[in-house]
């Protein structure tokens, strides 16, 4: 087990105001941190673990430019948004080895870690990243998810479209994109059959009925802690313009609160963001978590501590010893 | 099956969905690194400044550009890790 008054460490990039509110929130509460970013691997990060032969199964340091970590008394790991080394300045083949010597062997070693509580474990995160899974897993739990065709079969895409509509279209996963330097991405559109071609066949896309919602909730949860702020926008897609949008703490039902725990436990995270939409009766549709989604700006226009609730996490784990 | 072969070889039709960004915020700064004691990020300008951030630009998805925006990955790109296969 790990020792209690160990030190908090924050894997992320130096740019993550997010981070640097809960940091700030250790930092009040007397609690070492040392952050790090694996993309300073080199002479400004290193990291050492023996394994075999000695009485723990693994003893380590982890050392950046200002800090030193034991990381079998690390008491928790935040995982926020850390950057990985490219080796740009390398050929192709020996950058893609040097990037994965340190993905297994950096990562491999933090991992192998079963003391600290992980705020989120990075490969729970990843798994949690899968629409399709998500989507069983809630109705499994017993949310309502809306009528969705995950597919390449522009047939399939059309007769779902013309039975089930109005339908939107969503992107199964995010990635960085630029079209003549403007950065692009995608946004929850309406979809019609004419608009279908044979360019669907080359990747699955992601088609939902949509829900005829009153509100938008965006709830995050951290550890027990649940933090349930309503949306109004009249905007299909709330991401669309932040300057629309008005933000309500409400409370929820008790039965959303149990699935939406349910859905962590079941996906093994200490923390998600749960997009949810309620419709004209109140009713809650499941549209999507985000294993780790932002939500600082929420912070800022709500006043809700998340901060706190994050660093309280970290610090002491959940009072009855829940872990994911 | 040649048809069915060369169809998959097109853009996947997704990507003509994409859209632009609403808004992107300047952020008054030029460099961020770690303050050594307190393990946050301190902000400078381009004569070297400090800048003090509060907590503007945490906003949750705006543009991708780190140079423009601060916290501004979207949901699902906030953890680069997560770009691994």
């Amino acid at each position: 087990m790990t020792e209690t008054d160990g030190p908090v460490l924050v894997a992320t990039e130096p740019l993550d105001l997010t981070a640097d509110m809960v940091i700030a929130e250790l930092n009040r509460k007397g609690v070492e941190v040392v952050r790090f970013n694996p993309a300073d691997i080199g002479s400004d990060l290193a990291v050492s673990a023996r394994f075999g032969g000695l009485p723990a199964p693994v003893v380590g340091q982890l050392r950046t430019q200002s800090r030193t970590a034991a990381l079998e008394h690390a008491r928790a790991v935040y995982w926020r948004r850390p950057g990985w080394p490219t080796f740009a300045h390398l050929e192709a083949a020996d950058a893609r080895y040097a990037a994965a010597q340190v993905r297994y062997g950096l990562g491999g070693i933090l991992y192998a870690l079963d003391g600290p509580l992980w705020v989120n474990h990075p490969l729970r995160d990843a798994a949690a990243d899968y629409k399709p899974a998500q989507l069983a897993v809630a109705q499994r739990l017993g949310l309502t998810v809306p009528p969705t065709l995950v597919t390449n079969d522009p047939d399939n895409a059309r007769q779902f479209i013309a039975a089930h509509g109005p339908v939107v279209v969503k992107t199964l996963r995010w990635t960085p994109y630029e079209r003549d330097g403007v950065p692009m991405t995608s946004w929850a559109e309406p979809v019609v059959t004419d608009e279908i071609d044979n360019t669907l066949r080359a990747a699955p896309h992601l088609f939902q009925v949509r829900v005829e919602k009153v509100a938008d909730l965006r709830v995050l949860v951290v550890g027990r802690r649940v933090f349930g702020v309503r949306i109004d926008s009249g905007l299909l897609d709330w991401r669309t313009d932040y300057d629309a949008l008005s933000y309500a703490v409400v409370g929820l039902p008790g039965r959303l609160v149990k699935a939406l725990h349910d859905v962590l436990d079941h996906f093994g995270l200490a923390s998600g963001s749960f997009d949810i939409t309620v419709d004209g009766d109140g009713e809650f549709h499941w549209l999507e978590l985000n294993p780790n989604g932002q939500w600082g700006w929420l912070e800022e226009k709500t006043g809700l501590e998340m901060a706190a609730a994050f660093a309280d996490l970290l610090i002491r784990g959940e009072p009855d010893g829940h872990r994911p | 099956m040649q048809t069915e072969t060369r169809t998959a070889a097109h853009r996947p039709w997704g990507l003509r969905r994409l859209g632009p960004y609403p808004n992107t915020v300047k952020m008054p700064f030029t460099t961020v690194t770690v303050d050594p004691d307190t393990q946050v990020g301190v902000f400078r300008d381009a004569e070297g400044q400090v800048v003090e951030m509060g907590k503007h630009g945490t906003s949750s998805a705006t543009s991708t550009t780190t140079v423009t925006n601060l916290d501004s990955r979207n949901d699902q790109g906030s953890d680069q890790d997560s770009q691994q296969d």
